[in-house]
């Protein structure tokens, strides 16, 4: 019986052997792919787009300039690719080499010859299927050497073969199961790659980790909740709220690679009332300025002190000098969730504050200290538990995750804005268990009364810190990350509608809209092969998008309809 | 496994294992969160999250409660909050809004399809199940 089987598996063998095809030559874009240098990222080349807003100081800016006010009117679809998700589709397209690596909902990554958009590899994870995963995206992916570096929803961090795409390394980053989940863009920096994780709805104590480029080892871990006795641990009662204090980390720090400081966003405090936790609650609602040698916590800002309204400052302010009083302020600019405009000052560690104002309608800051920033807040406008209170902006912030973008050409600032939304909440008691939301309010969504819009795109010039120029959408929200590029415009989707547009940068006109499959939440990016220059997106409605769009329905019955979902990646060039 | 026809139900954390009667699901309250629990007591079905059910009443007899997954089919948040003036269960991550009475139908919000309920029936005054989920528990593109 024994021999019949041993026969019979042979057979198999045999046919498996003789049928099984030759591997695929591996295509040339790859075979020549370049590896990626720590220096080249301190500073990429005009073609390339090597992480998530480019360059680490976080502008989201491509010095490219063939694409004018002049010519985009003869912007045209080059390539496109469905991805074969739903969800919000986040993350930018990054090209180095000619070739394109785009992260997608539900952990998958695509590499595809950026000249022609033909599929090169394609890696899937599959997660458990009851994994925890509120947020599903991915806000992007980092390169270094001939890896590519992506973080997995269920708070994996994964390091994948440039050319082949599959796992070199994975690293466990924390526990899903007790509602740890990523969506945010590995950041490398220091030979290391940093990482953190979402969860602030879920009791997480949120931290910073470094793991090696290489081999994945963990190298340090930075809580943004001190521990009793730690620095900022005053700042917390006496109980064990801090282990489940919240601050997460939802979105890349950007770097400055001179200091060694990855300058990261932290969200809103767990539960989401303020009186449950009382103190200031170091280092929630904050920028964090952390060594990426050690992990050490170099500086900081808290924007807002004891958050109670869900307004997690999850963007990471971006690095740029600034003019103030006749002197040149070595800066970080941070439009903030809770409405205001936040002028910073950078140093090798402590961040001083310059100077703040609000942007969209806000209810709550009476006024901020003339030296620290530090808000007095009106406590008719915060809610608390048993306590009912309406604020705006509404939990979604003025600004949400969408990144900002800097031109250095115009010397502005683009933001993705939501005006005259504001919220009402109500807390309640609410007890931790693991992997559960850990929020503990009821709220309410409304519109300032008389108000004519919501979405904008709002341009603010640095030096002066005036805004210069504003486009209202009229039916829409905006929920569009920002491009701008040398040759003087500014890209962006955000709509309902489905349409990625392009504005004069200097004067906020309209110039091009083209309706894409979906609507465009990407970070857009620009590149260019063979001395042409592309913009590419992706387009894919979804995650706080639809929830939003479906908020203002409910307010306005019948205005505010579905947006189809369904991701692609769309190019464009001038023809 | 799933819940299976026959099994009880037991509210969550509940260490006594006591089966939920009809009388237990009050009107207009939040939503009561629940396992099934095979018959004879021995196993609550909590392995996976997947299995937890949100069970609601909306009028005064025993056929006037249901359950559903707590599973949003959009991206499977838990859905928690009960608008009692409506009858709808809402999602509080993305706002969609699930009718029980109508098999989970999708009113409003970004639910790509129903929230699979789970068809239940009354022995010797409990709240058994009847039926298996009516479609697949979970999110979109799973």
């Amino acid at each position: 019986m024994k021999s019949k089987l041993v026969a019979f598996l042979g057979v198999i063998a045999a046919q498996v052997v003789a049928t099984a095809q030759p591997p695929a030559p591996r295509p040339a874009v790859l075979q020549n792919y370049p590896a990626v240098s720590a220096d080249l990222l301190k500073a990429p080349p005009d073609a390339d787009w090597p992480m998530v807003r480019r360059t680490y100081d976080g502008w989201g800016y491509s010095p490219l300039q063939q694409i004018t006010p002049a010519n985009v009117a003869r912007l045209q679809p080059v390539w496109s690719m469905s991805t074969g998700m739903t969800s919000g589709h986040q993350a930018p397209p990054i090209v180095h080499g000619g070739v394109m690596f785009v992260a997608t909902p539900n952990d998958q990554v695509l590499a595809i010859d950026a000249r022609n958009g033909s599929l090169l590899w394609r890696y899937r994870r599959t997660p458990p299927e009851d994994a925890i995963v509120l947020h599903r995206t991915s806000r992007g992916l980092a390169l270094l050497g001939d890896k590519v570096y992506f973080a997995a929803a269920e708070a994996v961090l994964v390091a994948l073969d440039v050319r082949t795409g599959r796992e070199v390394w994975t690293a466990k980053v924390a526990e899903n199961r007790n509602g740890y989940y990523m969506s945010l863009a590995p950041l490398v920096a220091d030979g290391k790659v940093l990482v953190g994780t979402s969860g602030g709805e879920l009791g997480v104590r949120g931290f910073i980790a470094a793991f090696d480029a290489n081999t994945g080892k963990e190298l340090w871990r930075t809580y943004t909740v001190p521990a009793p006795g730690e620095p900022g641990s005053e700042t917390w009662p006496k109980g064990d709220q801090w282990k489940t204090g919240g601050g997460s980390i939802w979105v890349t720090a950007n770097y400055d690679p001179q200091a060694n400081l990855a300058y990261w966003g932290t969200g809103n405090g767990g539960p989401w009332m303020g009186d449950q936790r009382p103190g200031d609650n170091l280092y929630t609602s904050s920028t964090l300025a952390i060594d990426a040698a050690t992990g050490a916590i170099k500086g900081y800002h808290q924007y807002h002190w004891n958050d109670s309204w869900d307004w997690d400052e999850v963007s990471p302010p971006i690095l740029v000098d600034y003019q103030r009083n006749g002197r040149t302020v070595k800066g970080l600019i941070d439009v903030a969730r809770d409405g205001y405009l936040w002028f910073l000052e950078r140093s090798n560690g402590p961040i001083k504050y310059v100077e703040g104002k609000p942007y969209v309608n806000q209810t709550v800051f009476k006024s901020l200290d003339p030296k620290t920033g530090r808000p007095e807040v009106d406590p008719e406008h915060k809610p608390g538990t048993n306590k009912k209170a309406t604020f705006c902006p509404s939990l979604w912030g003025g600004k949400n995750w969408p990144p900002i973008a800097f031109s250095p050409k115009t010397r502005m600032i683009y933001i993705p804005a939501n005006d005259n939304l504001c919220e009402t909440m109500t807390g309640d008691r609410t007890s931790y268990r693991a992997g559960e939301r850990f929020v503990g309010a009821t709220y309410t969504f409304s519109v300032v009364p008389g108000a004519d819009h919501v979405g904008e795109v709002q341009a603010w010039n640095v030096d002066t810190g005036m805004r210069v120029w504003t486009h209202k959408y009229m039916n829409s929200p905006n929920w569009g990350p920002m491009l701008a590029t040398g040759g003087g415009l500014v890209f962006t989707g955000g709509t309902n509608d489905r349409k990625f547009h392009a504005f004069d940068a200097a004067t906020g006109k309209l110039l091009w809209e083209f309706p894409t499959s979906s609507g465009v939440i990407g970070q857009p990016s620009s590149f260019a092969v063979d001395g042409k220059q592309y913009i590419a997106v992706q387009s894919g409605w979804g995650v706080d998008s639809a929830g939003m769009q479906a908020q203002l329905n409910s307010v306005f019955p019948g205005q505010y309809p579905e947006v189809p979902e369904g991701g692609a990646v769309w190019v464009f060039a001038v023809k | 496994m799933r819940p299976q026809p026959g099994d009880q139900l037991v509210r969550d954390g509940d260490e006594t294992r006591t089966p939920l009667t009809p009388a237990d699901i009050v009107a207009d309250a939040k939503p009561t969160v629940a396992w099934a629990m095979q018959p004879n007591g021995t196993v609550v079905r909590n392995a996976s999250r997947f299995n937890k059910l949100v069970v609601v009443r909306v009028g005064a007899g025993d056929d006037q409660v249901f359950a559903n997954t707590i599973i949003c089919t959009h991206d499977g948040c838990d859905v928690t909050e009960w608008l009692g003036d409506e009858h709808m269960l809402s999602c509080p991550c993305h706002y969609s809004k699930f009718d029980p009475k109508d098999g989970g139908r999708v009113i409003s919000g970004p639910a790509p399809r129903a929230l699979p309920s789970l068809p239940l029936t009354v022995a010797e005054g409990r709240l058994v199940v009847a039926r298996l989920f009516t479609s697949h528990v979970g999110f979109e593109s799973q």
